[in-house]
């Protein structure tokens, strides 16, 4: 509906006609430019963007197509021009409803006056052609401006205002639409006000460049390239790496992250307020109180998709719904009548902070769950030290009563008991004893499991040497053979490796006790890779079934029946517990009454090679 | 127990019977037990050592030559016995043998760190028993010299 170009001079009439056509062109570029975005995206928001531009486009190019085809042709172009041009304006606010949806009682009264003024505009055209009465005209040319305008203009000023607080793309983005929009605006209205002076080449000039002038708006409002793009996120880059940097490392448990996240998502995307919701239960709030975001959150439902929801209330708000993959959790953004426009880009943006936010949480449940299994873990410690305190000091009391008594009695009594009363005595006190051995066995044993590991560099040989000594005793009256051969030095506890070779030379000794030549030797031999030399004891005693090797280091577990060797069976199972603790592996060799051979390798016995080579 | 002029060699705090009974026995053997006073908790103990409730007419400065004390004890347990003794300037110099089950590391150490002067794992092997009864009894009444009581 551009003014017809009227002959002023030669050279006017062509500036005009040249920028008309130029600015035809640019429409249709642009239009071009959105279509492929559409047909890229597929979004709904921006087929409609598509169908504002193009529609503008189409209007523009039928004005150039009317010039050349004269009078005949505007007659019938104009009913589609009417159609059209209303249908530009429809579109861009229902992009606008696709990405801040209306009220649905605004959409509907929208729809309907669009509608009616439509009807109205065709049905003149249809009735009168060119000549309605003028108060008609008048009425039909207020419809349309009235509803075009509001179209076009609630949607321009809704850019503008929510392009505040946005990410750089966003608002440069948003205004330049906004402005673009808001100028379409300004030279239709310009247009009808300067109808008189429509004849002026000046006039026809200045309407023309300004709707040039329009055109880089539009198109960097619309199809920003990427180098443009890039230069205005230049400045928010740096902010979003320090949000994640900040919640995914220095968040401690799910309060602090869920406050951090939404404080930053808020901030990034330029609303209001928002919430962050567990799945179970509200995390953090920011801007809204937690009733009000249980609220919130029953209005938006459940379900797995990040959407848009609006919440209608005076002023209206909308929730934007961003899901944290991979768990039930989600940020709700709650945005004020001035909610910002979610573009394809913003969109990516938000997608990947949830992801990073995500991976926050999963840190933080596994951080959690680490913290509350040591906390159990500790209180079970404590709990079996408390058992081990109390079987030390409980359990032997009674025991030192039976023994104690049963030994005045033998001692003090013996003369006035019958023989086989003393036998018995001398039982009760036997077990007695045993059961003693067994309780500080057990108490050695449990006392493993927490006693910390003190690694150093060992003396193999003395160790060995100091464990014959304390076995002394055991040896006495006994011919028996003790080889010790090649023992290198190893990383181990002095202590514990001393209570092993304590324990399989005590073992040896006694299951070789009914050997003439009884043999035992001591030594080591080259293990597999990485593991350091297999240090061994063997013995040419009673030996073992090796079907039943796998009882050997259990607790309790005894191979030999008690009248034939004493023990309590806690010996190898504490020597299992120190080759284990020390992350080395042990294992035996044997044939009934050919001797067992017990090895083992320690963890340590690596870093001893590389010792010795220095 | 007592001797006639009030004096007291050992005072044996000690709630099991049997374990009571068993060390008397042994002291009895080298005439050690004549001026044994026996308590059965940790409160009695404080209020026989301080002179208060049940022997409120005692003379504080009449300090039994050594306190055998064991650790676990109604009321008030050994450890905090020991360290009310140790803390207060007119039993600091009493000798206390702490004669217990518990093999536990931590309360040897805790023992030590309040103060005591001797720290005995009660054996279950009699023969054991009686032989720390009696060098215990031996030494600290026989050999030990402690200060005039403050």
């Amino acid at each position: 509906m551009l003014p017809r170009p009227v002959l002023w001079g030669v050279t006017s009439a062509s500036v005009v006609g040249i920028l008309q056509v130029a600015s035809t062109v640019a429409f249709v570029a642009i239009a071009g430019l959105t279509i492929r975005d559409w047909l890229v995206t597929k979004a709904l928001s921006q087929m409609y963007l598509a169908l504002a531009v193009g529609s503008l486009a189409a209007v523009s190019l039928l004005g150039q197509v009317g010039k050349l085809l004269g009078p005949g042709f505007t007659a019938v172009s104009a009913y589609f021009t009417i159609v059209i041009f209303l249908a530009s304006g429809l579109a861009l606010l229902l992009f606008r409803d696709s990405v801040i949806p209306l009220i649905p009682r605004t959409r509907r009264l929208v729809l309907g006056g669009v509608a009616l003024t439509a009807l109205f505009l065709i049905g003149l055209q249809v009735v009168y052609g060119r000549n309605a009465p003028k108060p008609l005209q008048f009425a039909a040319l207020v419809a349309f401006i009235v509803v075009w305008s509001g179209c076009v203009g609630e949607p321009s000023i809704r850019l503008w205002l929510s392009a505040r607080g946005r990410s750089a793309v966003q608002r440069a983005r948003m205004r330049a639409l906004s402005l673009g929009y808001l100028g379409i605006v300004a030279i239709l209205l310009a247009a009808v006000f300067t109808a008189s002076l429509a004849k002026e080449p000046a006039v026809q000039i200045g309407l023309a460049l300004a709707s040039i002038a329009i055109v880089p708006l539009l198109y960097a409002g619309f199809a920003a390239p990427v180098w443009l793009r890039r230069a205005w996120r230049q400045g928010e880059e740096s902010k979003f790496q320090q949000a994640t940097h900040d919640i995914v490392m220095f968040s401690t448990d799910h309060a602090v992250l869920a406050r951090r996240a939404l404080e930053w998502a808020v901030r990034l995307t330029g609303t209001d307020s928002g919430f962050f919701d567990s799945g179970t239960s509200i995390l953090a709030a920011q801007g809204v109180t937690l009733d009000d975001a249980e609220h919130i959150k029953s209005l938006v439902g459940p379900g797995a998709a990040n959407r848009t929801v609006p919440l209608g209330g005076k002023p209206p708000r909308t929730a934007i719904v961003v899901r944290l993959p991979g768990s039930e959790a989600s940020i709700v953004l709650v945005g004020g009548p001035f909610t910002p426009v979610f573009g394809s880009d913003e969109q990516v943006w938000i997608q990947q902070y949830a992801s990073l936010v995500a991976t926050g949480l999963e840190r933080v449940r596994l951080v959690e769950q680490v913290t509350a299994r040591t906390r159990e873990l500790e209180s079970a410690n404590r709990e079996l030290e408390a058992f081990s305190y109390t079987i030390s000091h409980d359990l032997r009391a009674p025991l030192r009563a039976i023994n104690g008594f049963t030994s005045i009695l033998l001692e003090e009594y013996a003369a006035n008991l019958p023989d086989d009363a003393r036998g018995y005595l001398q039982r009760v006190k036997d077990n007695g004893t045993h059961m003693g051995n067994l309780v500080d066995d057990l108490l050695a044993f449990s006392r493993l499991g927490r006693q910390a590991v003190r690694t150093q560099t060992v003396k193999t040989r003395d160790v060995v040497d100091h464990a014959l000594d304390q076995l002394a005793s055991e040896t006495e009256g006994r011919t028996i053979e003790i080889v010790i051969g090649e023992l290198p030095e190893c990383n181990g506890d002095p202590l514990l490796l001393e209570q092993v070779f304590t324990n399989l030379l005590s073992n040896a000794i006694k299951y070789s006790g009914k050997r003439e030549n009884a043999r035992i030797e001591v030594g080591t031999q080259p293990g597999r890779a990485g593991e350091g030399p297999v240090f061994f004891v063997r013995d040419n005693g009673a030996g073992f079934d090796m079907q039943y090797a796998d009882k050997l280091f259990g607790v309790f577990q005894r191979l030999h029946r008690s009248q034939d060797y004493e023990g309590t069976g806690v010996g190898l199972a504490i020597v299992h517990r120190i080759i284990e603790r020390h992350g080395g592996r042990i294992w035996a060799e044997a044939r009934v009454d050919q001797g067992a051979t017990f090895y083992f390798t320690l963890k340590g016995a690596q870093e001893w090679q590389v010792q010795t080579a220095a | 127990m007592a001797s006639t002029d009030g004096r007291v060699d050992i005072l044996m705090v000690e709630d099991n019977p049997n374990d009571e009974e068993l060390t008397l026995h042994e002291l009895r053997k080298y005439h050690l037990a004549n001026t044994i006073q026996v308590v059965r908790d940790g409160q009695e103990a404080l209020e026989y050592i301080f002179c208060t409730g049940r022997y409120a007419d005692r003379d504080v400065n009449e300090h039994p030559n050594v306190i055998l004390l064991d650790i676990k004890l109604p009321f008030v347990d050994g450890l905090e016995v020991l360290r009310r003794i140790k803390q207060d300037p007119r039993t600091r110099t009493i000798p206390v043998v702490m004669l217990t089950s518990s093999r536990e590391e931590r309360d040897l150490i805790e023992s030590y760190r309040l103060g005591v002067n001797s720290y005995i794992v009660k054996p279950v092997d009699f023969d054991q028993f009686k032989e720390s009864a009696k060098t215990l009894g031996m030494y600290w009444l026989l050999f030990n010299r402690p200060p005039k009581a403050a």
